[in-house]
C-alpha cells in the first residue's frame, strides 16, 4: 500500500484516526498560539502606552523646567531697558549707515557678554534681532557667531514670537515663544521674546536658547522605563539622545520620526516599540521626540510560552500519531484476525479462533466470534455424532432444536431384522472380531434401510430396528419396509460371498415387519432422549422377527394387505405370539413383484430361498 | 530711512514732505526765518513699557520727549553757543529737561536729585556711555563730541526718556505740542533741516532760506 492510499482517510481507519487527532491537536495548538499572539500584541500596547504616558509626564516636567528656566533667564535678560536701547541703537545705525560698524558690533557683543555674565546666565545661545528676526548679534557660549545659515535658523526661531497677532482674531493669542532649533548640531530649547517700543510696537527680538543635553534625554529614558532609548530627532537626525546617534536604534528612530503607524521594529534581534511625539504640538514639523521602548523583557515570557506551545504541539502531534497508530493497530489487527478467521470458517474450518487480548469492544467481538465458531464446531461435531447414532433426519430435527418431548400417533411400519444364530456364531470368538462382524453386517443393513427411505431406530446387539414413516411420513412405508427386508437378504448374500471367500460361515437374517399406528416421539429426559416408537405394533414386529426363520421375512396381516399387490406371499396362518392374547395372522413374503412407489435404485429382486 | 516694518511704520513712510514757496521777506534783511509746522504722528497713549510679555505693567507712563528741529552741519560764521552749565538732571523719576540741545564738544552734567539710584546710559552711536549707579547729590559728566541725537535712558527706571541733541550750529528749535516751530536769524542759503521725533526718527528737509524772508516748512510724519 503506497503512502498516498495509506493517507487516504477512505482507505483506513488508521488514517481517519490520525487525521482526527492531528486536526484536534493542530486546532488546539493553533488556537493557543492565536491567543498568545493576541495577548502579546496587547502586552506591547500596554507597555508602549505606559511608556508613552511616563515619557509624556517626564517630558512635560523636563520641558516645563526648561521653559521655566529659559523664561526666567529671558525675563531677567530682556527685562532691562538696555535690550531695547541696544536694538534701537543698532536699528538706527543700520538705517543710517546700512550696516553696523565694527565698533558698534564689537561694543554690542561685549555689552551682551557682560550682561550675560553679570546676570549669571549659563552657557547659551543669545541673539538680538530686528523685528524681522534678523540677528544683529549672535552669541553662542559667549562667542560671537556669524553665518547666513545660522541667521536663517535664528529667524525661524524668532519669528513666531515676533509675528503680530492675527488681524481680526477674536481673542489675543499669545504668540509662541518656545521652540526648538538645531544650531551647529546642538539642539536648543529656544525662547524668543519680542522687544517693543513705547507704543507697544515690536522693534526687535531676543532669542535665548539653552542646549538640550544628553542628561535630559537620559532622564527621559529613565523615567520612561528602564532601557528606553530617547532621541530628539530634528532635521532627520538624532540631535540629542541617550543612545549613540550612529547606532542602528538611533537610525531606526530617525526613520520612525513623525510616523504614527505600526511601531514595532526589530533591531539587532531586539524588538522595540517606537513612539514618535512632536516636540511642539503646534509645529510637528519642527522635530520629534522618539522613544524606543525595549520589548524583550516583556515579550520574553510570551516567547517562552510560544516555544513551549510549539514544542508541546509537536510532541502532541507525535503522540497523536503514535497513539493513533497504536489504537488503529489495536483495532485493525483484531479486525484482520476476525476477517481471516471468518473466511476460514466460511471455508469450513470451525477450528478458527481469534486471540482475545483486550477487553474492549473488539475483545468482546472476538470473544463472541470465538463462541460462535466454538458453537459451530460443537454443532458440527454433534452433527457428526448424531449422524452416526441416529438417522440424518432425526439428527436434522434434533439440531434444528425442534425436538420436543412427547409423541404422536403415527401410522408407520416397524422392521426388526436379526442375525440368525448370532450367539452360536460368535461363541468363542474374540470380542473385537464380534464387533467387527456386527459392524460389517449392520453397516450393510443400515445402508439398505437408509436407501429404502427408512430410519434405523436402534441397533440392539445383533438386531436392527428400523422405522418407515417416521419421523418423516412416508406414503408407502409398508412397501418400503418389505423391500428393505428383501434387500437385506440380497445384501447378506453378497456379504456371504465375501465371507465364503474368507472361509467364514454365511450370515442369515430373519425379519419381522408390522404396519400400524404407534406412538412416535422423543422419549426420555430433557437432557437425554431418544426418538423412538412405542406400541403393540412394535412388539408385534419384534415377535414376528423372533418367529421368522433364517432368511425369512414375516409380515403381519396389516402389512400384507397394504403390499399384497406387489408381492407374492404365503400365509402361515394364525399364530399365537407371546404378549398377544389372540393369534396373529402371519404372512411370509416370497417375492416382490412390484417396486415400492417412488423408489428406484434396486433391481428387481427375487426372494432368495 | 528705515524700512517700514508694520502698519504704523508704513503710515510714517507716507510722511509728506512739503517745501513751501517763498514768503514775504522778514524785517531783518540779512537773515531769514524758518517757520515750520510738523504734523506729529497720531501716537496712541504711550503705554507703560513692558519688556517682557505678561510682566506686570509699571505704574508710570513713559516720559514724553518733544520733537526737535535743527539745521544740520556747520554754518560759517555762526558757531553754536553753549548754554551755561548744561545739565540733564534726574529728578522725580524723570529727566529734566527731557531734551537738551548742546553744541558739539559740550560736557553735560547728569546730577541725581532723586533719593534713589539712577543708572543713566546711552547706546546711541553719537555717544555711548554708561554712568553707572550713583546716589542723590552726585553727578557725572559726559562730553558730547559728535553731532547727532543721543537717546538717554535710565536702566533702573524704564519710563525715563531723554535726548541730547548735539548740534554744530545754533539754529534749532524745540517743536511745540502743536507741531509748530520757528528758527530765526538763519543765514540765507540752502540748508538741510532735520526734524527729529523720539519715536518716529529723523527727517531731513532741504530748505532755501532767503534773507529777509520766512521760509515755511511743512512736514508730516
Amino acid at each position: 500500500m503506497d503512502v498516498r492510499s495509506w493517507l487516504d482517510p477512505r482507505n483506513s481507519f488508521r488514517s481517519k484516526l490520525i487525521y482526527a487527532l492531528l486536526g484536534t491537536v493542530g486546532a488546539l495548538v493553533g488556537l493557543a498560539l492565536l491567543v498568545v499572539r493576541a495577548e502579546t500584541a496587547q502586552q506591547v500596547r500596554v507597555v508602549t502606552e505606559r511608556a508613552i504616558q511616563q515619557s509624556e509626564v517626564a517630558f512635560a516636567e523636563a520641558e516645563d523646567f526648561q521653559r521655566y528656566q529659559l523664561s526666567s533667564l529671558a525675563t531677567a535678560f530682556t527685562g532691562s531697558i538696555r535690550r531695547f536701547a541696544q536694538i534701537e541703537a543698532a536699528i538706527e545705525e543700520r538705517a543710517q549707515a546700512g550696516t553696523l560698524s565694527a565698533e558698534t558690533d564689537s561694543f554690542l557683543v561685549n555689552d551682551v557678554i557682560y550682561e550675560l555674565q553679570a546676570r549669571q546666565i549659563p552657557q547659551s545661545l543669545v541673539a538680538l534681532t530686528d523685528a524681522a528676526g534678523e540677528p544683529f548679534v549672535l552669541l553662542i557660549d559667549n562667542d560671537r557667531a556669524e553665518s547666513t545659515a545660522l541667521a536663517a535658523r535664528i529667524r525661524r526661531a524668532a519669528r513666531p514670537a515676533l509675528a503680530p497677532p492675527a488681524v481680526g482674531a477674536d481673542a489675543y493669542v499669545e504668540p509662541e515663544h518656545f521652540g526648538y532649533a538645531l544650531i551647529r548640531d546642538v539642539l536648543y530649547a529656544t525662547e524668543s521674546i519680542p522687544i517693543t517700543d513705547d507704543y507697544g510696537e515690536v522693534r526687535g527680538g531676543v532669542v535665548l536658547a539653552l542646549p538640550i543635553d544628553t542628561a535630559l534625554a537620559g532622564r527621559l529614558g529613565r523615567l520612561s522605563g528602564s532601557g528606553t532609548a530617547v532621541c530628539f530627532v530634528v532635521e532627520s537626525r538624532c540631535a540629542v539622545g541617550n543612545v549613540d546617534p550612529s547606532s542602528p536604534i538611533a537610525a531606526a528612530m530617525v526613520a520612525q520620526a513623525g510616523r504614527t503607524d505600526g511601531s514595532m521594529r526589530e533591531i539587532d534581534d531586539q524588538r522595540w516599540s517606537m513612539v514618535s511625539e512632536p516636540l511642539l504640538a503646534e509645529r510637528p514639523e519642527e522635530g520629534a521626540r522618539l522613544l524606543a521602548i525595549p520589548l524583550e523583557p516583556w515579550l520574553a515570557p510570551f516567547d517562552r510560552v510560544t516555544r513551549a506551545l510549539l514544542l508541546a504541539g509537536v510532541a502532541a502531534l507525535a503522540l497523536a500519531i503514535a497513539v493513533s497508530v497504536r489504537l488503529s493497530r489495536g483495532l485493525t489487527r483484531p479486525v484482520h484476525a476476525l476477517v481471516d478467521a471468518t473466511s476460514r470458517v466460511a471455508h469450513g474450518d470451525y477450528q478458527a479462533r481469534v486471540e482475545v487480548r483486550s477487553r474492549d469492544e473488539m475483545g468482546r467481538l472476538a470473544g463472541a466470534f470465538n463462541e460462535m465458531t466454538h458453537g459451530l464446531l460443537l454443532k458440527e461435531q454433534y452433527r457428526g455424532v448424531l449422524d452416526k447414532v441416529v438417522s440424518p433426519e432425526i439428527a436434522d430435527e434434533l439440531l434444528k432444536g425442534e425436538v420436543v418431548l412427547g409423541g404422536e400417533n403415527r401410522e408407520l411400519t416397524t422392521l426388526f431384522a436379526d442375525i440368525t444364530g448370532f450367539t452360536a456364531l460368535t461363541e468363542g470368538m474374540e470380542p473385537q472380531r464380534v464387533i467387527a462382524l456386527i459392524n460389517e453386517c449392520m453397516e450393510r443393513l443400515g445402508r439398505v434401510v437408509e436407501k429404502t427411505g427408512g430410519v434405523v431406530d436402534k441397533y440392539v446387539g445383533d438386531q436392527v430396528m428400523a422405522l418407515f414413516g417416521a419421523p418423516a411420513a412416508l406414503e408407502d412405508h409398508a412397501a418400503r419396509a418389505v423391500e428393505a427386508a428383501l434387500r437385506m437378504n440380497d445384501e447378506l448374500t453378497d456379504l456371504n460371498e465375501q465371507r465364503a471367500a474368507r472361509g467364514e460361515p454365511p450370515l442369515r437374517v430373519s425379519t419381522g415387519i408390522h404396519s400400524g399406528i404407534v406412538v412416535a416421539g422423543n422419549m426420555g429426559s430433557s437432557s437425554r432422549l431418544n426418538y423412538t416408537v412405542l406400541g403393540a405394533g412394535v412388539n408385534l414386529a419384534a415377535r414376528l422377527c423372533t418367529l421368522a426363520g433364517p432368511g425369512e421375512v414375516l409380515v403381519s396381516d396389516e402389512t400384507y394387505r397394504t403390499v399384497r399387490n406387489r408381492v407374492r406371499a404365503t400365509s402361515l396362518g394364525e399364530r399365537p405370539l407371546k404378549g398377544f392374547s389372540n393369534p396373529v395372522q402371519v404372512w411370509r413374503i416370497d417375492e416382490q413383484v412390484a417396486l415400492a412407489v417412488g423408489h428406484s435404485g434396486f433391481t428387481r429382486s427375487k426372494r432368495a430361498s | 530711512m528705515a524700512n517700514p516694518t508694520n502698519v504704523r511704520r508704513a503710515l510714517y513712510a507716507l510722511a509728506l514732505l512739503v517745501p513751501v514757496l517763498l514768503q514775504p521777506a522778514p524785517a531783518d534783511a540779512q537773515t531769514g526765518t524758518i517757520e515750520g509746522h510738523v504734523h506729529l504722528p497720531d501716537a496712541p497713549p504711550r503705554r507703560t513699557a513692558s519688556r517682557y510679555p505678561g510682566a506686570a505693567p509699571a505704574a508710570r507712563t513713559v516720559q514724553e520727549v518733544p520733537a526737535v528741529a535743527w539745521i544740520a552741519g556747520t554754518i560759517g560764521g555762526a558757531p553754536a553757543a553753549a548754554p551755561a552749565d548744561p545739565s540733564l538732571a534726574q529728578s522725580d523719576t524723570a529727566f529734566a529737561p527731557s531734551v537738551l540741545i548742546v553744541p558739539v564738544g559740550t560736557s553735560v552734567a547728569f546730577p541725581n536729585r532723586d533719593p534713589f539710584f539712577h543708572n543713566v546710559f546711552s547706546y546711541s552711536s553719537a555717544e555711548r556711555f554708561d554712568l553707572g549707579r550713583y546716589p542723590r547729590g552726585e553727578s557725572k559728566a559726559v562730553e558730547f563730541d559728535q553731532a547727532g541725537v543721543v537717546k538717554v535712558y535710565c536702566e533702573v527706571h524704564e519710563s525715563m526718556r531723554a535726548a541730547v541733541v548735539v548740534v554744530e550750529n545754533s539754529f534749532h528749535a524745540v517743536i511745540g505740542a502743536d507741531g509748530r516751530f520757528r528758527i530765526a536769524n538763519v543765514p540765507p542759503g540752502r540748508h538741510t533741516l532735520v526734524v527729529w521725533h523720539h519715536e518716529a526718527g529723523a527727517r531731513e528737509v532741504t530748505v532755501d532760506v532767503r534773507a529777509g524772508a520766512s521760509t515755511p516748512v511743512q512736514l508730516r510724519f
